[in-house]
């Protein structure tokens, strides 16, 4: 068993499932559609074998590092687009889906880490896991609200008239995703006083998780309509503020001060 | 296509509520005023009891609360606890703490200098302590009391769905109205105590100090050492380059494939702190007996004058020089030139068969040891430390030859075997504080050892002559105080300091409340509770 095999073996999976979707846009309720969330729910077990893989052979959650969270994030995505397609029967995020999480497979390939088995004593806390898991489940449904609001403004662009429950999928996903946000921020509250002394230091890390979270607050106050151009806008402008907080902090003259500098 | 309601009249004042322009300009005013009073008289956030600190916060949020309940369709309430007002409010918060978190927020002098002619401006107006400055808590006070009437506002009157709004606003007012109430009441500093004493000092963070309510004394201090980790990168040490699976721990006798090479560990010091002994030889050569300690492993090294130099643990350079009679000092000077030539830590034993000098290099400069002229001190090179505990006398032969390498602060080592068909490499890797020397078996393979990390470290106390123990993640509770375990310092004789962090909190039970109200609600609000806007 080999990290790569698995990891290509998954991209392999959601890849084809992703064209399958792409196909199968056109003729709704065929074969094909269900061809393609199999594969689809095929890549995404991969995916979990190999977290649960790495977790075995590192002794340690494989939560640490940017490239284990970018993995965590892309575990996340199938699972989120498989439960939006059931539960609001739209297919329109599978296809789209299917190339996000590729491209966060292809950056974990291009940019390989040192697998470190040591974890911190800081992180060897019972809400490492919690805050992690959920921060990532957050910013897989924000990211896919963002992607749907793309998706769909781009059709927009070419006269394709949505049906409204396609149209409401990027609300819904942030409204999927925006407790779990809060859920991350206090998790992550109440470890930091643990472990540091202190709730909440405006940390950089911090200070771009409060901005990402109030950044929420405004769709979640003006009650869009779906579809409405704000409806649409805001979740696609949201997500790069996350991407901020999760990627750009690291680049930041101030992240040397940062607490969460253990993510490198 | 209309992104939102429309526009309520108020039919017990007429007329348009304030809208963001309203907000703007009042927020836009307020924020400008503190600037400038920040700018002429640089304020402090004052040290209070928590009873008036509690006053001086809750107090006012209280009132704020009240307000919106009494007078719920009063201009004033409307105007607070309005989107315009609320949204704007945020907005200033926002950006604030984004200026926080570009700018360095309390610079050391060196970030001071760097920042040149920007850094009076920037302090002037308390951008380099910005979240203490009193305006950015005039705008968090801003966000409370628009938070505050809407909750009281809404409070009026009975259903899920303001129960809900409540606990939301209500929650995050309680966590925002904590965090003040913290920063003028609350007291966080740091706890230092050497193994075997004890202490009832804070050294506070704000200056001064503080005494805990009964004297803590550290009894002993324990730190568990990772085994040590090696990563497979390019051939110049810089990029992490795939295995399939995680490599193993370097224990001796652990095995792994490294691009074409089979690697094996044959020795391993998680973390090294030598002590040089010296002894007589019975064929009368000098041998010295270099020991690496670690804490939970050692490792011996055994120097022998017909050796020559020999690169230890770590770029340590070590050699014994048998030096003519009466060219002691000469000899000396030459060695201590080598070994500044050299520029590793390193030490160099001369002997003329009566007067034996230890001429030691480390990264601060040389020191001499000489038999019997005084006691041998301990001497650290980064850290390692050479104890010298025993004086010898004894013959030596050998010569000194200059040997080259970098220099390094070690505090692990490993030696490790590489073989690929008929080649074979052996080496010694060695990491700490200010990174490793790679290992470079080709073009494309090297191997980098990975920093020594603590896996554990606690602190065995006594508070009150009952045992505790403080480790990471585990606080303990001494009266108001949290104590937790942050990191360690080595000190004097082998021992260690422990390193705490002491932080007295009144407000964390408001604020847990808060958030706890706050994430109920949210849960509440999004997934609970029916939307009424989904059609388009």
């Amino acid at each position: 068993m080999n990290e790569v095999l698995i990891q290509t073996f998954a991209a392999t999976l959601l890849g084809a499932g992703g064209l399958l979707a792409a196909a199968g846009s056109l003729r709704p309720r065929s074969a094909t559609d269900r061809a393609a969330s199999a594969l689809i729910l095929a890549g995404w077990l991969a995916l979990i074998g190999l977290v649960a893989w790495l977790w075995a052979h590192l002794g340690r959650p494989p939560l640490r590092t940017l490239g284990e969270t970018r993995l965590l994030y892309a575990a996340w995505l199938p699972a989120i687009a498989l439960f939006a397609a059931w539960r609001w029967r739209t297919r329109l995020l599978l296809a789209p889906m299917a190339g996000m999480a590729l491209l966060f497979l292809l950056l974990n390939l291009m940019r390989p880490e040192a697998r470190v088995k040591a974890l911190m004593p800081a992180l060897q806390s019972g809400w490492f896991v919690p805050h992690v898991v959920v921060y990532m489940a957050a910013y897989a449904c924000l990211g896919l609200a963002s992607l749907a609001a793309a998706v769909l403004l781009l059709r927009r662009a070419r006269g394709i008239q949505d049906e409204e429950s396609a149209l409401a999928l990027p609300l819904r996903l942030l409204w999927l995703g925006f407790p779990l946000l809060t859920a991350g921020l206090v998790v992550g509250a109440f470890w930091a006083k643990t472990a540091w002394g202190d709730y909440w230091t405006w940390d950089p890390k911090e200070t771009w998780a409060f901005l990402s979270w109030a950044f929420y607050l405004v769709p979640l106050h003006q009650r869009l309509r779906a579809g409405s151009r704000a409806a649409l806008w805001l979740p696609l402008l949201g997500f790069p503020i996350v991407l901020l907080c999760w990627f750009g902090v690291n680049l930041l003259p101030t992240a040397a001060q940062s607490l969460h500098s253990y993510s490198e | 296509m209309d992104d939102r309601r429309p526009e309520s009249v108020n039919p017990n004042t007429g007329g348009r509520p304030p809208g963001y322009g309203e907000a703007l300009a009042i927020l836009s005013g307020v924020l400008l005023g503190l600037l400038a009073m920040h700018a002429l008289q640089a304020p402090q956030l004052p040290r209070l009891e928590p009873l008036p600190a509690a006053l001086a916060t809750f107090l006012p949020a209280g009132m704020a609360l009240l307000a919106g309940l009494l007078q719920p369709e009063s201009r004033a309430a409307r105007f607070f606890s309005g989107l315009p007002f609320s949204l704007t409010a945020l907005g200033f918060t926002a950006g604030a703490a984004l200026l926080g978190s570009l700018i360095l927020q309390n610079p050391s002098p060196e970030d001071a200098l760097r920042l040149g002619r920007a850094y009076p401006l920037l302090q002037r107006f308390g951008l380099t302590d910005l979240f203490r400055a009193p305006w950015f808590g005039g705008l968090l006070a801003c966000l409370i009391l628009a938070l505050a009437v809407a909750t009281g506002r809404r409070l009026r009157t009975w259903s899920l769905r303001n129960a809900i709004f409540a606990a939301t606003h209500l929650g995050t007012a309680l966590v925002l109205t904590g965090g003040a109430f913290a920063a003028l009441a609350s007291r966080s500093g740091q706890v230092r105590i050497l193994e075997g004493e004890g202490t009832r000092t804070v050294r506070l963070d704000r200056g001064g100090t503080a005494d805990l309510p009964a004297e803590l004394r550290l009894a002993a201090f324990h730190v568990e050492p990772y085994e040590l980790e090696v990563s497979l990168t390019d051939g110049e040490g810089r990029r992490p380059r795939r295995t399939g699976r995680p490599l193993p721990h370097l224990v001796p006798g652990a095995n792994f494939r490294a691009g074409d090479w089979t690697v094996s560990c044959l020795e391993a010091i998680p973390s090294a702190r030598p002590q040089l002994s010296l002894v007589p030889d019975p064929a009368g050569e000098l041998v010295l007996d270099l020991r690496l300690e670690a804490h939970g492993g050692a490792a011996d090294v055994t120097l022998a004058a017909s050796m020559g130099v020999r690169r230890l643990a770590g770029g340590l350079v070590a050699a014994l020089m048998e030096v003519p009679p009466d060219r002691m000092p000469e000899a000396v000077n030459r060695a201590r030139e080598a070994l500044d030539m050299d520029g590793a830590p390193g030490l160099a034993i001369l002997s003329d068969g009566t007067d034996t000098r230890c001429l030691i290099r480390n990264l601060d400069g040389f020191t001499e040891l000489r038999q019997g002229t005084h006691a041998f001190e301990p001497v650290r090179f980064g850290a390692l430390t050479l104890i010298p505990n025993r004086p010898h006398r004894a013959r030596i032969t050998g010569t000194w030859l200059p040997a080259e390498g970098r220099r390094l602060q070690p505090t692990a080592a490993a030696r490790l075997a590489a073989t690929r068909g008929t080649e074979r490499r052996e080496a010694w890797l060695a990491a700490g504080p200010e990174g490793a020397d790679p290992l470079r078996l080709d073009a494309a393979t090297a191997l980098l050892l990975l920093p020594p990390q603590p896996k554990r470290f606690r602190s065995e106390v006594f508070l009150e002559g009952r045992p505790a123990t403080i480790q990471v993640n585990s606080p303990l509770r001494l009266g108001p105080w949290d104590l937790v375990q942050v990191g360690y310092e080595e000190g004097p004789g082998g021992r260690a300091y422990t390193v705490l962090k002491a932080t007295a909190d009144p407000s964390i039970g408001p604020v847990y409340a808060g958030l706890l109200l706050l994430l109920g609600g949210v849960v509440g609000a999004l997934w609970i509770l029916p939307r009424t806007w989904e059609a388009p």
